[in-house]
């Protein structure tokens, strides 16, 4: 403003506050088109709640069916899935698979592990190793969780 | 106007805006190519922006291209706007270029100095469709695999480069998954690049030719001009939003290469008059597959339109009759297809 | 050392060249003359046979002697002895005994195929193209009416005269032939009708492998007379919806009245697809025959046919729907699930049908329109969200319009100000 006031000699106050007026009015306004677009932009590049397109989600079973602190195995595309429900209410999946000679494991609640029947490995609630000879943990899928629906994501 | 006192501007913008008051467009023709220059690039920022946002979530398979676009469009907040506005953009950019172009033909605007500008034109004219028929194939619909089988059929019957350009183009002999990412490559980066060349010509044109003195007949470029062509553009932003709202764009179901068959399918509206001639057309011209001969003559006419300053450098009548005959049966080809 | 395996491979390929060449050349010694003579004779009628021969699952290997008798060694014009049995023409009433030496021969057949069957010679005697020949109507085919004389090909072979796409053309060559047909009662449209067909179309148009062509019901040796009549066919290919007919009310009906169970509503030759034109209210002429207007049973049958065409019409509706949806761009993999279960559906009621009963027919169209209308109903959702979706943005347009009059009042202002 005191830049315009230096450089354009303003010859009476009327006009002079009417054209900024007009000019604040276009500039707001032209803003307020440009944060129309912007908004519904940054909206539009925020991916949407439910797994990365290209995975493909294999709906489980339904958030109630599946009690606290219990887990079954499923089979998705003929690998068998150990779903978990935590006793947070939180899922977890794995590939139940034993990662020592590929036993299928299985979660036993009371001691909230989940056990390899063959050679006695076991695997915290998190899929790491506890105990016995497995060489790594068990390899974990994402869960998503939409519309109460329980959903393994495979890559 | 004052001459003006850059030492007494302190941003560049106002700095730039002072230059450009100095800059005069004559009232009828310099300001009708500001005003058109000016939707053009609105509707070239709309396709870039939505262009961006849709590549976001495009994936350029064979299996996963047509899903992922319906993707956008049914899980995606404002996908399916996003996808209408790109599409609307794309059509109108195609008009406005074509008018543009049909206008400077009337005009003569292609005398020297225009030569540059000229063929700049004609040549963003030509990317917008290339952009336009590049972008239909990205959704792997049945249409898609057609047009892309048709089309490099058509450009392999060009002479001594064909084959080689539809190798380029498809990255095999039939439409595959390198296809889609070429024709991304195409459509996301090489055309694109190629119009920013012409826009760079045409902008520095304009800064070489554009008058610096003021006469009756003229209006400063900044604000007068430009103030119209912003006036203009918020109009033509309603119309696109307008048109994207109430028309979505088809989307064809995926397709699988070895079933696309032709039968059922229209071309598109801006490539109908091509299609129109290769099917009127006999078997054979001149000895030769018809096909190849009017491919050859479509790209030599287009390849003359562009560079037809440089062959007429007086400016004839003749020579502006030849071009607005031309432009006239594209035209008159394009609608009557159409009608058909 | 290696110089000297390569000596040994090379007579190794030496010894069999020779022993290739040399049983190529007793084969070749113990063919019959007869080809030598006849490839180079002037008269086609005499040049003709050799040709055809070659190429034929016979082959020239197979001789002539075998059918045509006489001396197949003797290279004169001696080889045509009658006295040891040359006969240019073989008798019509004999042929099929000529072919019958080898092919009815089970021990001579197995060592040259073993998926050969022997039994057609005995079939065709007992079949009524066999037994005309016997009764002396030289106008019945023997085995070369329509297999060919000496260009036999195997029935798989698309050039077979007894090929599926072509056994409609060799059975109608005389069936069709009013002229032929004279003495008999029979009709002579069966080839065209067949070939408007369900059936006909499925072989002509679609190249289907398994729809029937004449030898489909009727066999070709006669192998299907004793098969349970015409629904016995039916029932070869249609099994669910002959057993779903078998328990229906008309099962006994029909065999009181003597009907063909499914010959009776779909016709023979002339199947036509079971949609509008039988079943449903477009198609009530059918069951219009015995359920007429006035008669107790038009209730049933009406209430029926409407459950089938309502069931047909909500899975339509859901097809045109999700195109619709697609067409816009949209996926929800729910509502194609949701198509695909009352397609199956739909084809359970297809079956379910033929028990022409009222509650069976609700019930299974029910199946068809519960997901049908409920696929529908989630793409118009769909189709709705995505409209709004877009709509939603027309609140732009003000904004626009505000900006697009505020500059053109700018443009007023410094214009009136410049003069």
């Amino acid at each position: 403003m005191t830049d315009d006031a230096r450089t354009v000699p303003a010859p009476d106050a009327t006009p002079m506050a009417r054209r900024t007026l007009l000019d604040l009015a276009v500039g707001a306004t032209a803003s307020g088109v440009g944060l129309l677009v912007l908004l519904p932009a940054v909206r539009f590049a925020t991916p949407p709640a439910q797994p990365t397109p290209g995975a493909r989600g294999s709906v489980v079973g339904r958030r109630e069916e599946f009690g606290e602190n219990t887990a079954r195995v499923v089979s998705l595309d003929g690998e068998p899935v150990l779903v978990l429900a935590l006793p947070g209410g939180d899922f977890r999946a794995f590939v139940a698979r034993c990662t020592h000679l590929g036993c299928v494991v299985s979660y036993n609640p009371a001691r909230e592990q989940i056990e390899c029947p063959c050679h006695g490995g076991r695997f915290g609630c998190d899929g790491r190793v506890l105990a016995g000879p497995p060489p790594s943990a068990l390899r974990e899928l994402p869960v998503v969780v939409r519309r109460d629906e329980v959903m393994v994501v495979r890559g | 106007m004052e001459p003006p006192d850059e030492a007494a501007d302190p941003t560049p913008i106002r700095a730039l805006l002072r230059r450009l008051a100095g800059v005069h467009v004559s009232r009828g023709d310099g300001l009708t190519f500001v005003l058109l220059a000016a939707v053009a690039m609105l509707l070239m920022a709309v396709e870039a922006v939505t262009g961006v946002l849709l590549a976001l979530y495009y994936r350029p398979t064979t299996a996963d291209a047509n899903d992922s676009v319906r993707f956008v469009v049914t899980e995606v907040e404002y996908g399916g706007l996003v996808r209408s506005l790109h599409y609307w953009g794309a059509q109108s950019l195609i008009a406005v270029l074509g008018a543009t172009v049909a206008w400077a033909a009337l005009r003569r605007a292609y005398r020297a100095p225009h030569a540059l500008a000229w063929i700049s034109g004609v040549a963003l004219a030509v990317l917008a469709v290339a952009e336009a028929f590049t972008g239909s194939l990205l959704p792997w619909s049945h249409r898609s695999v057609v047009d892309a089988q048709l089309s490099s059929s058509l450009a392999a019957q060009l002479p001594l480069v064909g084959p080689l350009l539809r190798g380029l183009m498809l990255g095999g002999s039939q439409p595959n998954d390198l296809s889609l990412v070429r024709i991304l490559g195409l459509h996301a980066g090489v055309l694109p690049m190629l119009a920013s060349i012409c826009i760079g010509a045409l902008a520095l044109h304009a800064a070489g030719c554009a008058p610096r003195h003021p006469s009756a007949a003229s209006l400063s470029l900044s604000p007068h001009a430009a103030l119209r062509a912003a006036a203009l553009a918020a109009v033509v932003a309603i119309a696109l939003l307008a048109l994207s709202s109430l028309l979505p764009p088809h989307l064809g179901a995926s397709a699988e290469v070895a079933r696309a068959s032709a039968a059922g399918l229209r071309p598109s509206w801006y490539l109908a008059f091509v299609h129109q001639m290769l099917s009127a057309a006999p078997p054979r011209m001149i000895g030769l597959p018809s096909a190849r001969v009017l491919v050859t003559a479509v790209a030599l006419g287009v390849a003359a339109l562009a560079l037809f300053p440089l062959f007429d450098r007086r400016a004839s009548r003749a020579g502006q009759v030849a071009v607005l005959v031309a432009l006239a049966a594209i035209v008159g080809g394009t609608i009557r297809a159409l009608l058909h | 050392m290696r110089f000297s395996i390569e000596i040994g491979r090379l007579r190794a390929v030496l010894v069999a060249l020779v022993a290739a060449l040399s049983l190529a050349g007793s084969s070749a010694s113990a063919q019959e003359t007869c080809v030598s003579c006849h490839s180079t004779q002037q008269d086609l009628r005499l040049r003709d046979p050799v040709e055809r021969l070659r190429g034929s699952v016979h082959d020239l290997a197979m001789g002539c002697s075998g059918c045509h008798g006489g001396r197949g060694n003797e290279p004169t014009v001696q080889a045509h002895d009658v006295s040891v049995g040359f006969v240019a023409r073989p008798d019509p009433a004999t042929v099929a005994d000529r072919c019958g030496t080898c092919h009815a021969d089970a021990r001579f057949i197995r060592r040259h195929r073993d998926d050969l069957p022997t039994d057609q010679l005995a079939l065709f005697h007992a079949d009524s193209h066999g037994l005309a020949l016997a009764q002396g109507n030289l106008a019945a085919p023997s085995c070369l009416g329509c297999h060919g004389s000496h260009d036999v090909r195997a029935p798989n072979d698309p050039a077979s005269r007894v090929a599926r796409r072509r056994q409609h053309e060799t059975c109608g060559g005389c069936h069709s032939d009013p002229a032929r047909m004279a003495g008999t009662r029979l009709p002579t449209n069966q080839a065209a009708l067949w070939a408007e067909s369900v059936h006909g179309r499925a072989v002509l148009a679609h190249g289907s492998s398994s729809a029937p062509t004449c030898a489909g019901c009727h066999g070709a040796h006669g192998e299907h007379r004793e098969a349970g009549g015409a629904e016995g066919r039916c029932r070869h290919c249609h099994e669910a919806e002959a057993e779903a007919f078998d328990r229906s009310p008309h099962a006994s009906a029909y065999r009181r009245l003597g009907f063909s169970g499914c010959v009776a509503c779909h016709g023979s030759h002339d199947v036509r697809e079971a949609d509008g034109a039988l079943g449903t209210a477009g198609g009530m002429g059918v069951c219009r025959r015995c359920h007429g207007e006035g008669r107790d049973s038009d209730g049933v049958a009406r209430r029926i046919a409407a459950e089938a065409e309502r069931a047909r019409r909500d899975l339509g509706q859901a097809r045109a729907a999700v195109q619709a949806m697609e067409a816009a761009g949209l996926r929800v993999p729910a509502v194609k699930t949701l198509v695909d279960e009352a397609a199956q559906a739909d084809l359970r009621l297809r079956v379910a049908m033929h028990a022409l009963d009222e509650g069976v027919a609700r019930e299974a169209a029910a199946a068809v329109s519960r997901p049908a209308q409920r696929a529908r109903e989630l793409a118009r959702h769909a189709r709705e969200r995505d409209a709004n979706g877009r709509r939603a943005w027309l609140v732009a347009l003000p904004p626009l319009a505000i900006l697009a009059a505020l500059l053109l009042l700018k443009i007023r202002q410094i214009d009136r100000k410049r003069g």
